[in-house]
């Protein structure tokens, strides 16, 4: 059933068994979940089906920490979408689970480890896979070669391993949106904006939810259960600036955690690569399309994509990264240089003279990497005093990653460029030579050439993100170390639960949005059998 | 473009090889101008052999003190000088995978390259007539 917020009287109060908040990927997913049981949902979402000013201009903050883009000079609202859908709207469809070795804790990436591993989640993969019309559940590149005939993959023999990614055009907003409509137990309330959470007097439990709207009706909604689903940095401010007359520092913030280990992907166009092959030679490292598990479902992309070992992660002790390429054939650079060939003395189809010596043929490649930030408590989501349109405080964003993490990023291309050398395959350009030195590799010589090389200690070259905002309620057994517990219930109010991104302890280098969803299929699992049952 | 697949590989090896061997084979004159003067008339011995001097000049430029044959020529030790230029290529290609298995490598305007690899082309880029 769908309702308008802003035909809702001022000062009523909806009651439900579920209060959703947040209708973007994970809201949607948990709401579509619930569809057709016993319990009476009420999905809450600030937006409309179609993008609004007034309502976007509800996300406006400030960038108080290091820029989430410099060359796009990239301001907070824009990494986010206040509608039905959600974030997820933007979101690109590349999905794969997060690594297994992110789960873990690792000694050498201080505050890592989650309550779950892998191995726990796949059963709730599987499922995300279906609600995400991807294609089978594998992501090994060996099923692909064999089953899909996606070709052969390279430096088997390297430091570095295949992996798969798959794309779909599907995102859960779009998929389940008739669903949710016409279910009838669920309703999808438009146009109505949480801006408060209310804590019981004692502070034990969540009463209510304050929702607001643009055109100033006011009103309540009340349930067992409340599902904060607005993602990594409306979740934070929105704990943060409710019920300060019961809890002071904000709901859920007992140990000063809310906001926090404010996570993105460092996501980097890195460079260039030649190969000593011809353009066909890397199919499996391709974008090609492939048919999805549902014959209904409209087909995916496929793409292969190379990361350190799991083994050499832990023995270099390298945060998780994923490197992709985009075969172009030699002659193309004429018409599209490599963005690093403006900077560079040293002209690609140069350096390609190198790698075919024997006269074999040579392809250029872009290079992609999205690397892991590793958790920093003072990465964070803080509170302005400036206030949006419905009174509710601004949030400033912090963000801090760390010169580790920049430093794990290049020793991990660095291990690529090296089997790219060592096994006669081609070489590899790192976008700009500044940032290299012994410092990040100390078993090689550097002969450093850019004049910015001055900017080596500090590590700081501009990276890019991926609107992926992570961990700002992250999960951890002991309240003292996260927000939420295994079951993405906040520690300290029984009643409330986060979805989303903002619950990962770590980010690996996977798109958050496969495994949030994953999560989401998981938490409605818990709420139908075990807690509302 | 001959037709043989491997006369490519052999002349351009000559040209890393450059000097004497060059000499001693009676070609010098003919690859080493042709290092420069191939990119002009669309060459694809003369667009290696030029495309392997540039990078060997950008090297000379952050390492001025390989800049003379006899240094290249000895730090690249037999390399530069074995009976069979094609045993070059196999050598040469089997000395870079070493370099960047033992992490001898250098990033010269963000390019991880071996350093074999460089000198080799420095010597391309000092004994063609347009060497600096």
């Amino acid at each position: 059933m769908l309702i308008d917020a802003r035909d809702i009287e001022s000062g009523r109060v909806l009651r439900a068994d579920v209060c959703i908040i947040g209708a973007g990927a994970a809201g949607v997913t948990l709401a579509r979940e619930l569809v057709g049981g016993s319990l009476d949902v009420l999905l809450l979402e600030s937006g409309g089906f179609e993008r609004d000013r007034g309502t976007m201009a509800l996300n406006e903050g400030r960038i108080i920490g290091e820029p989430l883009d410099p060359t796009m000079a990239l301001r907070l609202e824009a990494t986010r979408l206040r509608m039905f859908g959600g974030t997820a709207n933007h979101y690109a469809g590349w999905s794969r689970p997060l690594e297994a070795l992110a789960f873990e804790r690792r000694a050498w990436v201080p505050d890592s480890g989650w309550p779950l591993t892998q191995d726990d989640l796949v059963p709730f993969y599987r499922r995300a896979s279906a609600a995400l019309a991807l294609g089978p559940f594998e992501y090994g590149w060996q099923w692909w070669h064999r089953e899909r005939g996606m070709g052969d993959a390279v430096l088997a023999d390297s430091d570095l391993a295949t992996g798969m990614i798959q794309i779909t055009t599907q995102h859960p907003g779009a998929r389940y949106r008739d669903a949710l409509v016409a279910a009838a137990n669920v309703r999808l309330c438009l146009w109505g904006t949480a801006v408060e959470l209310t804590l019981a007097a004692d502070g034990g439990h969540l009463a209510g939810v304050e929702v607001a709207t643009l055109t100033g009706r006011r009103f309540r909604a009340e349930a067992r259960v409340y599902v904060l689903a607005i993602g990594g940095i409306e979740v934070p401010r929105l704990l943060l600036a409710s019920s300060r007359g019961v809890r002071p520092d904000g709901v859920g913030n007992e140990h000063d955690l809310v906001g926090r280990y404010f996570m993105e992907h460092l996501n980097l166009s890195c460079g260039a690569a030649v190969f000593a092959r011809d353009k066909d030679a890397f199919p499996l490292y391709q974008m090609r399309e492939s048919a999805a598990e549902d014959p209904g479902a409209p087909p995916i992309k496929v793409q292969g994509y190379l990361a350190p070992d799991r083994e050499v992660q832990r023995r270099a002790e390298l945060l998780a990264m994923e490197i992709t390429i985009g075969i172009l054939p030699l002659f193309a650079l004429d018409r599209i240089p490599p963005p690093t060939e403006r900077l560079s003395g040293l002209a690609t189809k140069d350096v390609a003279a190198l790698v075919s010596l024997r006269d074999g043929p040579a392809v250029a490649s872009a290079v992609r990497v999205v690397a892991e930030q590793a958790p920093n408590p003072l990465s964070r989501v803080t509170l302005l005093a400036e206030r949006d349109a419905l009174g509710v405080p601004r949030a400033a964003l912090d963000w801090r990653p760390q010169a580790s993490d920049r430093e794990s990023l290049v020793r991990g291309l660095l291990l690529f460029a090296r089997a790219l050398g060592r096994s006669g395959l081609g070489r590899l350009q790192l976008a700009t030579g500044e940032f290299f030195g012994n410092k990040v590799f100390p078993g090689a010589s550097f002969v450093v050439t850019d004049p910015l090389a001055e900017r080596l200690p500090a590590l700081d070259f501009a990276v890019g993100t991926g609107f992926h905002h992570m961990g700002t309620a992250r999960m951890h057994p002991d309240p003292r170390h996260g927000v939420v517990d295994a079951h993405c219930r906040v520690h300290s109010v029984p009643n409330l639960y986060v979805a989303g991104s903002a619950v990962f302890p770590t980010g690996g280098s996977a798109g958050p949005t496969f495994t949030l969803v994953a999560l989401a299929l998981r938490l409605a699992d818990h709420l139908r059998h075990e807690v509302l049952a | 473009m001959s037709d043989d697949p491997t006369a490519v590989t052999r002349r351009a090896m000559l040209r890393w090889l450059g000097g004497g061997t060059l000499a001693a084979l009676g070609v010098r004159a003919q690859l080493a101008a042709s290092a420069e003067a191939g990119e002009a008339n669309g060459d694809a011995d003369g667009l290696v052999a030029a495309a392997l001097a540039r990078v060997g000049r950008r090297y000379l430029e952050v390492t001025p003190e390989e800049r003379d044959v006899a240094t290249l020529r000895a730090r690249l030790g037999e390399l530069s000088a074995p009976p069979d230029v094609l045993a070059h290529v196999a050598a040469l290609e089997q000395a870079v995978r070493r370099d960047f298995e033992r992490g001898d490598i250098l990033a010269l305007d963000g390019w991880i390259l071996s350093r074999t690899e460089l000198r080799a082309a420095a010597l391309v880029a000092l004994t063609s007539p347009a060497a600096p």
